[in-house]
């Protein structure tokens, strides 16, 4: 049975005697036959096994007789041909008797870094038992028939082809690692590797050395810039906060944006353990922390539901496929031991001034003292006075009314007052890895240690953690792969974050004069004495203010407390057994608990809630578990033409959590902060629990090669909703075309893809949201309190939707020096579940569980690679991305609009036709020409409206750019990250100009003081005007009577009562989040063979990496515009509300291969 | 590929799916007496100048619809309580049941009382009820008057369900009357009295129908049986004005009340107020001023009034006597008489420093008790001229609710509507400077607020009905006059 040809005659073009031209660089044989068939006229004929649909052909022959090409391009491959009239006849070579002949061939394979690759594949082309492996050097041995074709191939590199000639020594083989995509294998969803030409949609592969060579001990802060469309976002909790993990944007009202996270096909949970954005609270880090980058084979990162469609419900958000590795090398010992140092700094300051001293400004009081000693020198400070609308600072003696004994000091500007408590934070890590790989078996143990101290003082963490992984195959058809792994957190003494009285805001919001070794000594010692004043007694913290929410933060970091440990084991456990050849089955169970405990004390004297003592405790457990059953296979089909491939499975899926919180108020003896010593105790515990089953089938077709489709099915039964709509079930479809198979020259565009996909994708909700139930009230002595929950439940809850339509483009150019990939895409979640809508009061319910809500999630992503220059020993390497996400939220379920979070003057809210979220709140009052009013005080006047638009979260836009260039084993690495676009609230902007801390603050101070002056040499008129002031609104702004705030009739306003005025302004208290930042400049270092030859390592590798070296550009005046996104909680999305200056880190490692 | 057991999973280990009636009854008595108390605090009491906190929108007189609306909130969460109560408990022939449905009864009239006094007509006969299965969300404002009708019958009903009922088993829940059912009778009764004096300028023949009615049937007649919620160092059991210390917005004592007791010499001054700091001097804090020198220069309110243990006054025997007085000075719903008026007025004064001396307080369990001033200093403030009524009829009424005004501290929402219905004490005009300090004048121009206005979130959740209302009060204003207060 003979094949038909690749193209049908054409008649008119026989020229049976015609010469061939042509001209191709890694083509498949089968489109240069195709060419040389247009050429010529001939048909070709062949059995469909002869002819290796990977077969790449490189030649180029300029009018060539038809046997010469032939000759050239098919003997090599051992193939023979006859011409029999119009068509050509291919066959395999019958056993010519030279072929017996053997010769030896040995030699290496190396990469294209002159690398030995160990495991790397030799074969002879058509007698598969006399192929061999590399060893651990790369070298190989075997003998080869002379005539005959060796194959050397590599996972993840192109393949080489050699013809044996005669014995060969020392051969080096260079395999150049996969640019034209043709054998690139990357992992989907759950765990199935695919041909990445075969996939319809976006899927971003990040290797484990670009994320290691970044230093971060999360693995998700190493993806930062790294994926079009990944938005990480950091709280400023120091080096082990929780991180924001968002793909192509929220979509999700009320319920999760996070990416997934999957880790060896086993959904990993990476919640939080509490972001503590509120006053006092501590941000415990995430799950995500506990992968130990070092463990980490690759990254892919599935962006979107299309991608995601075989997850099922919780991929919606996209997903992060993280595959761990199973060896270091392929056969034998190998052996790694990585060390680092860390040192971390804080460098985004506030921009403060320092010409004013402590003052209040209350009743018209700017630049004054707060009086005068019997002993004739003035007194600052006492009270509650805690501005910095004092005097000048000119090194005078003042009394400091706020310490015990009201000593005297200088009154001059403490510059460094708000950064002397920093220090530079040390973190040191190890790392040991080992594994043992044979024909059979690998296994693969790490360890893991870090012990980082934070850059305040007496702030710490540390994480131990072990992984063990051993795959068997204990016949030949049957396998085993399993895993354990442990990671140990704990962490003292966080930093508060928010606006509590211990947050840095407090501190930089303190008096431009305090001494920071007033501060420092955070506690009045024992004298015995009454001082007359119950803040000085023995034991009383040192503060400048009796104001509750002021805190001195030295005596958060050391008389208070708070630690927090968790411990963590995830286990998988994998039976693989090959049915057929081409017919997989597995079973896998997996578990994922995780244990924790947090704690929190505040001694007596603390502030805000606090004075009397208090212990907040909370320990739990959260526990996911999987089982899961998959059938697949795949099949040739029509002469391999056609490839058929197919997976089927069902899964169960369980997540449950417990909770004990503690709260014990007033301690019996003071100074001592345990539970035990509480006055007042409260417990409450916390239960959920969730399961969802699943059956999924997909199915894959493949023609020639070029033409892909995929269809995906899957059904869930979810728990959390009831027996009618328990079952959802949802598809998809995707499909790609290579379409550069059809193109002749394929010198410009060597590789095109194009791709699109449509999925939908649905989701259950939380456990127990569909039952109406009571609340059983706290009650201290046995009393029966319960009430009806203030949340109407709704049984026929549906679940959410989501449907995405992807397309998309894989262009490689000139052999792969530039390289391509867009994407678009358009996403739609509808149905969604509010569990909290908000309805009126007066029903007796605050909230309705509903059905409701839609966003639109659409944008562009593009990365492109550019490979400049490539030489043996040089090669420069670019990389960018870009990502342009807008959303739309459609519908509200009738309301217009749903308040997400903010407060008085800002807030964010989402409002149908807008983007998710917008910032609302109150703008300046403007005349119907668009003009600023101010009052009669020249003070901005306040619109009517307090929901005016003023801005929206997102960015416009956002990239990244990096740079590498190699030079031998040195390599310079620079990523820069733009964002841009956007607005951010910004709490504590506002509040240093009114405390009168700001270098915008000074704006008018000395032209007032010098008018306040003048007005009290004159007696007080009470119809003066003043000569000086602010002036910022002064020419540009109108009075209420419509008259110009300018010339004669400008008025200067008081700075304090301007400021004042200008907080309470919401259009002013926003800022543009823009920011461009010099992300990371990492120096590599890989030692010379030559050197490492005398040593007993295979190799040392050193490298120097700094990480968020620079902001170049930002508009933000006090801080690092990147915190908008510092929780993973949609409403605090956008808002900044204290926060400790963003830190930057330089890290020093080496590594040692044996 | 179901479990069987799906509603099981989701249904949670602490999940309750089924109360018994007392038990919700029991939840919305403390919500009553501690959760609501707060907004009457910083609103109510603001106001009326019993306290004052600086840089708050109630206390500048400006617009907190937005903001601050725990008491709407509060009263109608509340309601879905009171109406699966009473919708559990309608003709039930069981005695305790019927004790159950009496008291929630007594819950809904006093917390709904306190809701239209602070806003005027409010959703009420069409809050909390379903239709076909769905819950009501768009409910019309129903006048003060069909609110005030409806509330006195209810009471009228629970008296008559304690009709020879006398104890009822709320679990250790009840802290006002440790479920005594004869003494909540008598708090139904005074209920009555006091609601019906509030119609007293506007529905005269109503008020003294019911206060004739009432005054022969059993009222709060003693301290003892005065309703007072106790409070206790319990998490979640506190004194409400304690959470004031804790929120970092600590509340002064108001200047007028400070000068009206320093004024009279008044021994509740020392328990009312705190010196200031590193004085024996009493300031009371400038309602309204916009910003002072030092915050230390002022009295906070004193730790009898805030710390944990500090009871909550309801209703005291000494507001009866003032009611009273008031009865037999106007002659509504009995014979005018001035000389029983003034009876009961020193019965009044009596009562309240009786009761601000905290000596009926049982020091072994709340040792921190201890009084500020005793037998003797009330003995002398009860020989004073203001310890009895004199002057015209107006001079003595203004007597009786000045005094009413004083003993009605830490009840705001009570000093409140008492204040406005009959004018007394006068809260002045804030003008924009005075003595020195600048004032907020606020939306009103510095004039007290006659009411709260409704929560914006209203025109988002039920605009067609909030629209009406707003028309209905000159746009939602703070000078809109609620039925009653029409003097």
């Amino acid at each position: 049975f003979l094949a038909t040809g690749l193209s049908p005659n054409l008649a008119n073009a026989k020229e049976k005697d015609g010469l061939v031209t042509i001209s191709a660089k890694a083509k498949t044989l089968k489109s240069v036959l195709e060419s040389i068939e247009k050429q010529t006229g001939y048909e070709f004929f062949h059995n469909s096994t002869v002819i290796n649909t990977k077969t790449v052909v490189s030649l180029d022959l300029k009018n060539a007789p038809l046997e010469q090409v032939l000759d050239t391009i098919l003997t090599p491959r051992n193939l023979s041909y006859k011409i029999k009239g119009d068509r050509i006849v291919i066959t395999p070579k019958s056993k010519a008797p030279q072929q017996d002949k053997k010769v030896k061939i040995s030699g290496k394979v190396l990469d294209s870094d002159g690398e030995e690759i160990p495991g790397a594949n030799i074969r002879v082309r058509g007698n598969a038992d006399l192929g061999t492996i590399t060893d651990f050097e790369g070298n190989f041995t075997l003998m080869a028939p002379m005539g005959s074709v060796l194959e050397f191939s590599y996972v993840g590199f192109s393949n080489e082809e050699m013809q044996v000639d005669g014995p060969m020594s020392d051969l080096k083989v260079s395999l150049t690692e996969d640019v034209t995509e043709l054998g690139e294998v990357v992992v989907t969803a759950l765990g199935i590797k695919r041909e990445k030409k075969a996939l319809g949609y976006a899927v971003t592969e990040v290797k484990s050395s670009e994320i290691t060579n970044t230093g971060e001990t999360n693995v998700v802060n190493g993806l930062q810039g790294k994926v079009a469309g990944l938005s990480i976002g950091n709280t400023s909790a120091g080096s082990n906060g929780s991180q924001s993990v968002v793909l192509r944007g929220n979509s999700s009202i009320a319920g999760n944006n996070q990416a997934l996270i999957v880790v060896d096909g086993v959904i990993y949970d990476s919640g939080d353990f509490g972001q503590g954005n509120s006053a006092e609270g501590f941000d415990r880090g995430s799950g995500i922390s506990d992968i130990n980058p070092e463990d980490i084979e690759s990254v892919t990162v599935l962006k979107g539901a299309n991608a995601a469609a075989l997850y099922g419900a919780k991929a919606a958000t996209g997903v992060l496929v993280i595959t761990t590795k199973k060896r270091l090398r392929d056969k034998g010992i190998g052996l790694s031991y990585k060390g680092g140092v860390t040192l971390n700094d804080a460098y985004v300051f506030p921009d403060l001034q320092n010409v004013y001293g402590q003052g209040k400004a209350g009743s018209s009081k700017v630049g004054f003292y707060d009086g005068v000693a019997e002993d004739g020198i003035p007194v600052i400070g006492g009270g509650t006075k805690d501005e910095s609308w004092g005097p000048k600072m000119e090194g005078q003696d003042v009394h400091v009314a706020w310490l015990r004994g009201n000593p005297i000091r200088k009154y001059s500007p403490q510059e460094d007052n708000y950064k002397d408590i920093f220090r530079t934070g040390v973190r040191v890590d190890h790392n040991v890895s080992m594994s043992y790989g044979s024909d059979k078996a690998t296994y693969y143990l790490s360890f893991l240690n870090q012990e980082s101290s934070e850059y305040v003082p007496n702030s710490e963490w540390s994480k131990t953690g072990v992984s063990l992984r051993v795959t068997q195959d204990v016949t030949d058809r049957f396998s085993i792969d399993g895993k354990l792994n442990f990671v140990e957190q704990s962490a003292r003494n966080r930093m508060s974050t928010g606006y509590g009285p211990s947050a840095y805001t407090q501190l930089a919001k303190g008096p431009r004069s305090f001494y920071d070794s007033d501060l420092r000594n955070y506690k009045y010692g024992p004298s015995g004495k009454d001082w007359g004043n119950k803040y000085f007694a023995d034991g009383e913290q040192v503060i400048w203010s009796t104001t509750s929410y002021i805190g001195n933060p030295y005596w958060a970091l050391y008389q208070n407390s708070n630690s927090d440990k968790r411990r963590r084991l995830v286990g998988s456990f994998k039976l693989n057994y090959k049915i057929f050849e081409s017919l997989n089955a597995s079973l896998r169970h997996s578990f994922d608990q995780t244990d924790f405990e947090n704690h929190a004390a505040f001694s007596e004297g603390s502030r805000w809630g606090a004075q009397e003592g208090r212990y907040e405790f909370k320990e739990g457990y959260r526990k996911t578990s999987t089982t899961d059953l998959l059938i697949s296979g795949q099949k040739d089909l029509l002469g391999g033409d056609f490839t058929i491939g197919g997976t089927a499975g069902a899964s169960q899926y369980r997540r449950s959590s417990h909770t004990s919180s503690f709260v014990g108020r007033g301690f019996k003896m003071s100074d001592l902060n345990t539970i035990n010593n509480t006055k007042e105790q409260a417990t409450t515990y916390g239960d959920s629990d969730e399961v969802v089953n699943s059956i999924f089938a997909s199915l894959q077709l493949s023609y020639q090669n070029i033409y892909f489709l995929e269809a995906t099915g899957r059904s869930d039964w979810s728990s959390t909703l009831s027996e009618e709509n328990r079952r959802f079930d949802y598809p998809s479809v995707t499909g790609s075309i290579v379409f550069s198979e059809f193109i002749e020259d394929q010198s410009i565009l060597s590789f095109g893809k194009f791709r699109a996909s449509w999925a939908e994708v649905g989701n259950g909700t939380q456990a127990g949201v569909i039952n109406q139930s009571y609340n059983l009230i706290q009650s201290p002595n046995g009393e029966i309190l319960v009430t009806n929950d203030d949340v109407l439940a709704f049984e026929g809850l549906l679940p959410e939707r989501m449907t995405s339509l992807e397309i998309g483009a894989d262009l490689r150019f000139f052999n792969g020096l530039a390289t391509l990939d867009a994407t678009y895409y358009n996403a739609v979640t509808k149905n969604q579940i509010l569990p909290r809508k908000q309805i009126s009061t007066v029903s007796g319910y605050r909230y309705r569980v509903v059905n409701g809500g839609e966003v639109r999630n659409r944008g562009i992503e593009l990365m492109l690679g550019l490979n400049p220059i490539t030489t043996d020993n040089f090669s420069w390497r670019i990389n960018a991305a870009y990502n342009k996400a807008k959303s739309e939220v459609l519908d509200l379920d009738g309301q217009d609009s749903f308040v997400l979070g903010g407060g008085k003057y800002a807030h964010t809210a989402l409002v149908e036709g807008e983007p998710f979220p917008i910032i609302r709140g109150v703008s300046f009052k403007r005349d119907d020409d668009g003009n600023v009013m101010v009052d009669s005080k020249g003070i901005p006047m306040r619109s009517d409206d307090p929901n005016v638009h003023l801005g929206k979260v997102e960015p416009d836009w956002t990239g990244s750019l990096t740079n590498t260039v190699s030079y031998k084993g040195l390599t310079l690495s620079a990523q820069i990250d733009v964002s841009m676009g956007g607005n951010i609230i910004s709490n504590t902007n506002v509040s240093y100009d009114e405390q009168g801390n700001s270098v915008a603050s000074l704006n008018g101070r000395q032209e007032w003081i010098e008018s306040e002056e003048a007005r009290r040499a004159a007696g007080s008129p009470s119809d003066w005007v003043p000569t000086g002031g602010v002036d910022l609104w002064v020419g540009n702004s109108v009075f209420e009577d419509g008259t110009a705030n300018s010339g004669d009739n400008a008025y200067y306003a008081n700075p304090y009562k301007f400021w004042d005025g200008m907080r309470k302004i919401g259009e002013h208290v926003i800022e543009d989040a823009s920011y461009v930042k010099f992300r990371q400049l990492s120096l590599t270092y890989r030692l010379p063979k030559r050197l490492v030859e005398k040593t007993p390592f295979q190799s040392i590798d050193f490298s120097v990496v700094g990480r968020n070296l620079w902001i170049l550009y930002r508009e933000t005046e006090h801080y690092d515009p990147e915190l908008y996104r510092s929780t993973t909680a949609t409403n605090t999305y956008g808002i900044e509300k204290g926060y400790w200056p963003a830190s930057r880190s330089f890290n020093f490692n080496v590594k040692v291969r044996l | 590929c179901t479990d069987k057991d799906f509603d099981d999973v989701n249904r949670g280990l602490n999940q309750l799916d089924e109360t018994k009636p007392v038990y919700l009854l029991n939840a919305t008595l403390k919500k009553t007496y501690v959760s609501d108390a707060g907004f009457g605090n910083t609103v109510c009491g603001e106001w009326i100048h019993h306290v004052s906190r600086l840089n708050t929108l109630q206390y500048e007189y400006e617009d907190f619809s937005a903001s601050s609306t725990g008491l709407w909130d509060g009263v109608y969460l509340m309601n879905s309580d009171f109406g699966d109560v009473l919708r559990r408990t309608e003709n039930t022939e069981d005695a305790n049941e019927q004790s159950v449905r009496a008291l929630t009864l007594i819950g809904k009239a006093l917390a709904f009382s306190r809701l239209t006094d602070v806003y005027g007509d409010v959703p009420y006969f069409t809050a909390s009820t379903f239709v076909d299965g769905e819950v009501v969300e768009k409910t019309p404002y129903d006048s003060q008057e069909a609110i005030y009708k409806d509330l006195l019958a209810k009471l009228e009903e629970a008296v008559s369900l304690l009709e020879g009922k006398a104890v009822l088993d709320m679990t250790g829940a009840d802290r006002v009357y440790q479920g005594d059912l004869m003494k909540w009778k008598r708090f139904a009764n005074s209920l009555r009295f006091r609601l019906a004096m509030r119609l007293s300028n506007v529905a005269p023949d109503l008020a003294a129908d019911v206060i004739s009615d009432v005054q022969g049937l059993d009222l709060i007649d003693s301290e003892e049986n005065s309703a007072i919620w106790e409070n206790s160092t319990d998490i979640g059991y506190e004194n409400p004005m304690y959470g004031d210390l804790q929120s970092g917005n600590r509340a002064y004592t108001g200047g007028q009340l400070v000068n009206f007791l320093k004024d009279n010499e008044d021994p509740r001054l020392a328990v009312m107020a705190m010196t200031v700091r590193d004085t024996d001097e009493f300031n009371g804090f400038p309602n309204g001023a916009e910003s002072v020198n030092d915050l230390d220069d002022y009295s906070y309110i004193g730790e009898q009034t805030y710390e944990k243990w500090v009871p909550t006054p309801v209703f005291l025997y000494s507001e009866m006597c003032f009611l009273k007085a008031e009865a037999y000075l106007r002659g509504i719903g009995m014979a005018k008489d001035e000389t029983m008026a003034n009876e009961w007025y020193r019965k009044g004064v009596e009562s309240s420093l009786n009761y601000w001396s905290y000596q009926w307080i049982d020091r072994g369990r709340v040792p921190e008790a201890q009084p500020k001033y005793g037998e003797a200093e009330i003995e002398a403030f009860m020989a004073k001229d203001i310890a009895t009524l004199s002057g015209t009829t107006e001079e003595k009424y203004r007597q009786i609710m000045e005094q009413k005004w004083v003993s009605l501290f830490c009840n705001h929402f009570e000093a409140y509507a008492e204040g406005r219905r009959s004018g007394y004490p006068e809260i002045k005009q804030r003008q924009a400077v005075e003595d020195g300090l600048n004032y907020n004048l606020g939306e009103t121009n510095g004039v007290m607020p006659r009411r709260v206005k409704y929560p914006v979130k209203q025109g988002t959740f039920n605009p067609e009905y909030y629209q009406q209302a707003i028309d209905k009060t000159d746009g939602n204003s703070f000078l809109y006059r609620v039925w009653w207060d029409n003097k």
